[in-house]
Formats: C-alpha cells, structure tokens, sequence
C-alpha cells in the first residue's frame, strides 16, 4: 500500500486537490468582493481579514 | 409465545427509533430553508449570513463525528444520546431567544451541530449490531430516513410558522422533539445482550458475541488495525466525494433550473421530484449492496450521481433537464446507503463508531464544500457549468475509488468476535 504521511495515496490525492480547489475558490470570491467595492467608490481600501488571509494564501490571487 | 415474537421484533423497533431519531435531529437542518424569510425581515440578515449558520452546523457535526463514535463505543449509544439531547434541548431553547446573528452561529452552527453528531454518529452502528444478516435492509430503512423528514415535516414547520411564528416554533420544537426523543431513548437498547436475546439472523453455528460494553484495550487495539487499512481512509475520501457531488446539486438546482426558463415553482416540483425518488433508492442501495455485490451497486449509484449532472450543466431542453434530475435522484438516493455494509464486511463486528465517525467527518465536509462552491464559481464564471462540472467529476472519481477498494469478500482486521472471547476467557482465568 503506497502511503503519504501515514494515509493512503487515493485519501491524500482527493485532500489535496480539494484543499487547492477550497483556497482558490475563496481568493476568488475574496477577490471579487475587494473588486467590486473598489468600482463603487475607488477610494475605499476597507478589506476584511478573511480576505486578506485567502488572498495571501493562495498564489494565484 | 407473545414474548418470543416481541423480541424478534425488537431489532426493527430499534431501527424504527434510529429512523425517528434521524428525522427529529436532521430536520432542523434540511428545514432550515422556511426560516430564512422571516429572519430576512425581522434581523435584515442575509441569505449568506444565514447560509453560513448552515454551513457552521455541518462542519461542527463533521469535525466532532470521529469524537461521537468513540464515545458511542466507549459509553454506549444510548448514554451519548441522553446528552446529546439535553445539548439539543437547551440549544433549541435558545434559538427561540437569539437577537443577534452571532447567537444564530454559536447556538445553530455550534451547539446543535455537537448535538446532531453526539444523538446520530453513535446510533448507526448499534443498530448494526442488532443484525447478523439483513442488515442491508435494516440499514435502508434507517437511510430513507433522511429523506422522508424533510418530505413530511418541512410543511408541518411552515404551518407552524405561519400561526405562531418562528419564535414558537422553535419553543414548540425543542419541547416536542426533546420528549419524544427521550421517549425513545428509554426504549432504546445498545445491544441485543441487553434484554437477553441474539442479533437477528444470529445461527446455531455463529460464534456469540459479548454482550458489553468492549474492554477499552481492545477498542484501542482494534481502532489501530483499522486505520492501518486502505478502505478505512478511502471510504472516508469517497464519502466526501460523493456529498461534494450531490451537495452542489441539492443547494444550488434551484437557480440553475431558473437559468434555462423554468419558473420558481417548476424548479421547485424538479427539486421534490428529485427527493421523492430518492427516498427509494436510499432504501434499496443497502439491500442491492448485500445482495449483487457491494462495489459493482455503490459504483453504479456514484456513476448515475455523476454523469446526469454533466449533462445538466449543457443541456438547453426542459424534458433532458427533468430527465437527468430524476436519474440524479436515484444515483443521490443510492450514494450513501452502502456504507455500513462495507464497515461489516471490511471490520466484522468490531465496534464501528471509529470508522462511520471518519466517514462521517467526510461526509460533511463534503456537504459544506459542495454546496458553498456554487456561490464563487458563478461569482467568477457568471454560469453554474463549472461547478456542475466539478460535481459529476467528484461522483465519478468516488465511482473509480470504489472500484479499487480492496476485495469485501474477507475481513481485514482480526475476527472481532474471536478475539474479545479469548480476551474475557483470558481475565476470567486471572481471576480463578
């Protein structure tokens, strides 16, 4: 049985690639928000720190 | 003669309160839905705000499933289910005097969350115990469960919320759902030893089972060899696959149906069709998983989950969308109902609160990633394809997981049953 940190191979491959998808998704989202509050009024830098902290993780955002 | 025919009913009445208690824990959470407009008027929450609640609530009662079972094999299902129903009494109280959102969070999406993982996690395997053979079918009954709840007690709450209220509602809820609860508990065994009988189907030639609650050594020893197997983890990956799968679909068809034309009320009749037809096949997976082999039925199921939601994300034509929701609603019926049959055959009688908390855990996260990823990717893309896209490819890819899970035709821990019997002879020469 070929194991990664204890698991199964099949169990960490679905973890991963759930986990990318989660991060990505919710730097999207985050970065959809900070967007769209920056069309509606372009002085307004307000960001939440959840958007911050997905921002910051995910290397595509 | 009386006696002896109540006691082989008395597996059934154990399932029929598991069912019950399936319906009166779960409700809350899939009727969660009729509570969203008055709390739009009355709090000016939103639908995200009150979205997220639903959210917290699943991943609560998944991130404490692993908990739960351990407790359920440790103290017995009964004994959690007496708290957990306090737990629930008290929360359910509450939400009949929250005044703020956050109230709404601890109280929905923490309190009763450990309340539904500690009542439910525990309840699934002893009823498992309480059969030898036709667990399949015991097990069906337990799984339609899920879906005759929401059937019947979604309108029942609405008429109650139309004529009292939802503060009341919720007094009127836990008062009711608390006594009938504990009600059933009473009557509740955790195994069949306990009012001196046999499991169902138990022959002349099985070897007995012990009838108490498991030397806490053993337990540790048994959930060590368990997690040394594949199957442990990958049923636990597959469940998460097939929630993320069928979760985006449940939240989320709705909007998608109103993407191609249908009104608010035909996507609605798609959504009860979908359900309805779900309630058999929740029944029947248990049944076909015992009986045509249970990697072949729960891959077909995955499979009839996955493929019509491909075709969903494309199709223009309102007869093709109908059509591929009601073969999704079998696939969804069917995705979940073989689990315990594969505990039996991978773990035997070994307590199975370890393996159905993991799978539990899956489960949920699965749910809350599923149905919360139809909200960002339509924020990115403007569609709902990508998400449908990614659903059928998550039911498809626990489809092939099944099919390389290891062979259920032998045991791949040590024979409990054997085991503990040695065990107890061995400390009852000790004490000589």
């Amino acid at each position: 049985m070929i194991k990664f940190l204890g698991v199964p191979i099949q169990f960490t491959v679905v973890f991963v690639i759930s986990l990318v998808l989660f991060v990505y998704l919710l730097a999207a989202s985050a970065d959809g928000r900070v967007e769209s509050r920056n069309i509606e009024n372009s002085s307004n830098t307000e960001t939440y720190a959840w958007e911050e902290a997905s921002l910051w993780i995910c290397p595509l955002h | 003669m009386q006696n002896y025919n109540f006691k082989r009913l008395y597996p059934w009445f154990i399932v029929g309160i598991v069912a019950m208690m399936q319906i009166l824990v779960s409700t809350r959470v899939l009727c969660i839905g009729v509570f969203i407009e008055p709390w739009e008027t009355q709090f000016s929450w939103s639908k995200n705000d009150i979205s997220l609640g639903y959210a917290f609530s699943l991943l609560t009662a998944a991130l404490t499933a692993p908990f739960s079972g351990y407790v359920g094999d440790r103290f017995g299902a009964r004994r959690a289910g007496f708290i957990g129903v306090i737990i629930f009494f008290v929360a359910m109280l509450s939400m009949s005097f929250i005044t703020e959102l956050w109230h709404y969070w601890v109280v929905f999406g923490l309190f009763l969350g450990i309340s539904q993982s500690i009542i439910l996690v525990p309840l699934v395997p002893a009823s498992m115990t309480w059969f030898r053979r036709r667990l399949g079918v015991a097990m069906g009954v337990v799984f339609a469960s899920w879906g005759i709840g929401p059937a019947f007690i979604t309108p029942l709450l609405a008429l109650a919320l139309e004529n009292f209220g939802w503060r009341t509602t919720f007094f009127l809820l836990a008062i009711v759902s608390t006594f009938i609860m504990l009600m059933l508990l009473v009557l509740f065994r955790n195994r069949p030893s306990d009012i001196n009988m046999n499991a169902y189907g138990t022959l002349l030639t099985d070897e007995p089972i012990v009838g108490r609650t498991p030397p806490a050594i053993l337990l540790k020893e048994f959930n060590s060899y368990m997690r040394k197997t594949r199957a442990y983890w990958n049923l636990s990956s597959i469940h998460f696959l097939g929630c993320v799968g069928h979760s985006m679909i449940i939240v989320w068809i709705i909007p998608v149906a109103m993407d191609i034309g249908f009104t608010l009320l035909q996507a609605s009749f798609i959504y009860t069709l979908m359900s309805t037809i779900s309630i058999g096949t929740r029944f029947l997976a248990p049944i076909l998983c015992e009986k045509y082999g249970m990697r072949t039925s729960l891959s077909t199921f995955f499979i009839l989950q996955g493929f019509p939601v491909l075709i969903l994300a494309y199709t223009e034509s309102s007869s093709m969308f109908i059509f591929m929701a009601v073969i999704f609603g079998i696939g969804w019926g069917g995705e979940s109902g073989g689990f315990p049959i594969f505990n039996r055959k991978y773990f035997g009688q070994a307590p199975m609160g370890s393996p159905h908390g993991i799978q539990l855990l899956g489960a949920g996260v699965g749910m809350a990633l599923g149905g919360w990823m139809g909200g960002p990717i339509y924020d990115i893309f403007g569609s709902y394809a990508w998400a449908l896209v990614i659903a059928s490819i998550a039911s498809i890819g626990g489809a092939v997981s099944i099919m390389i899970l290891e062979n259920p035709s032998k045991l791949l821990i040590p024979d409990w049953v054997k085991i503990e019997n040695t065990y107890n002879e061995s400390l009852a020469i000790k004490e000589i």
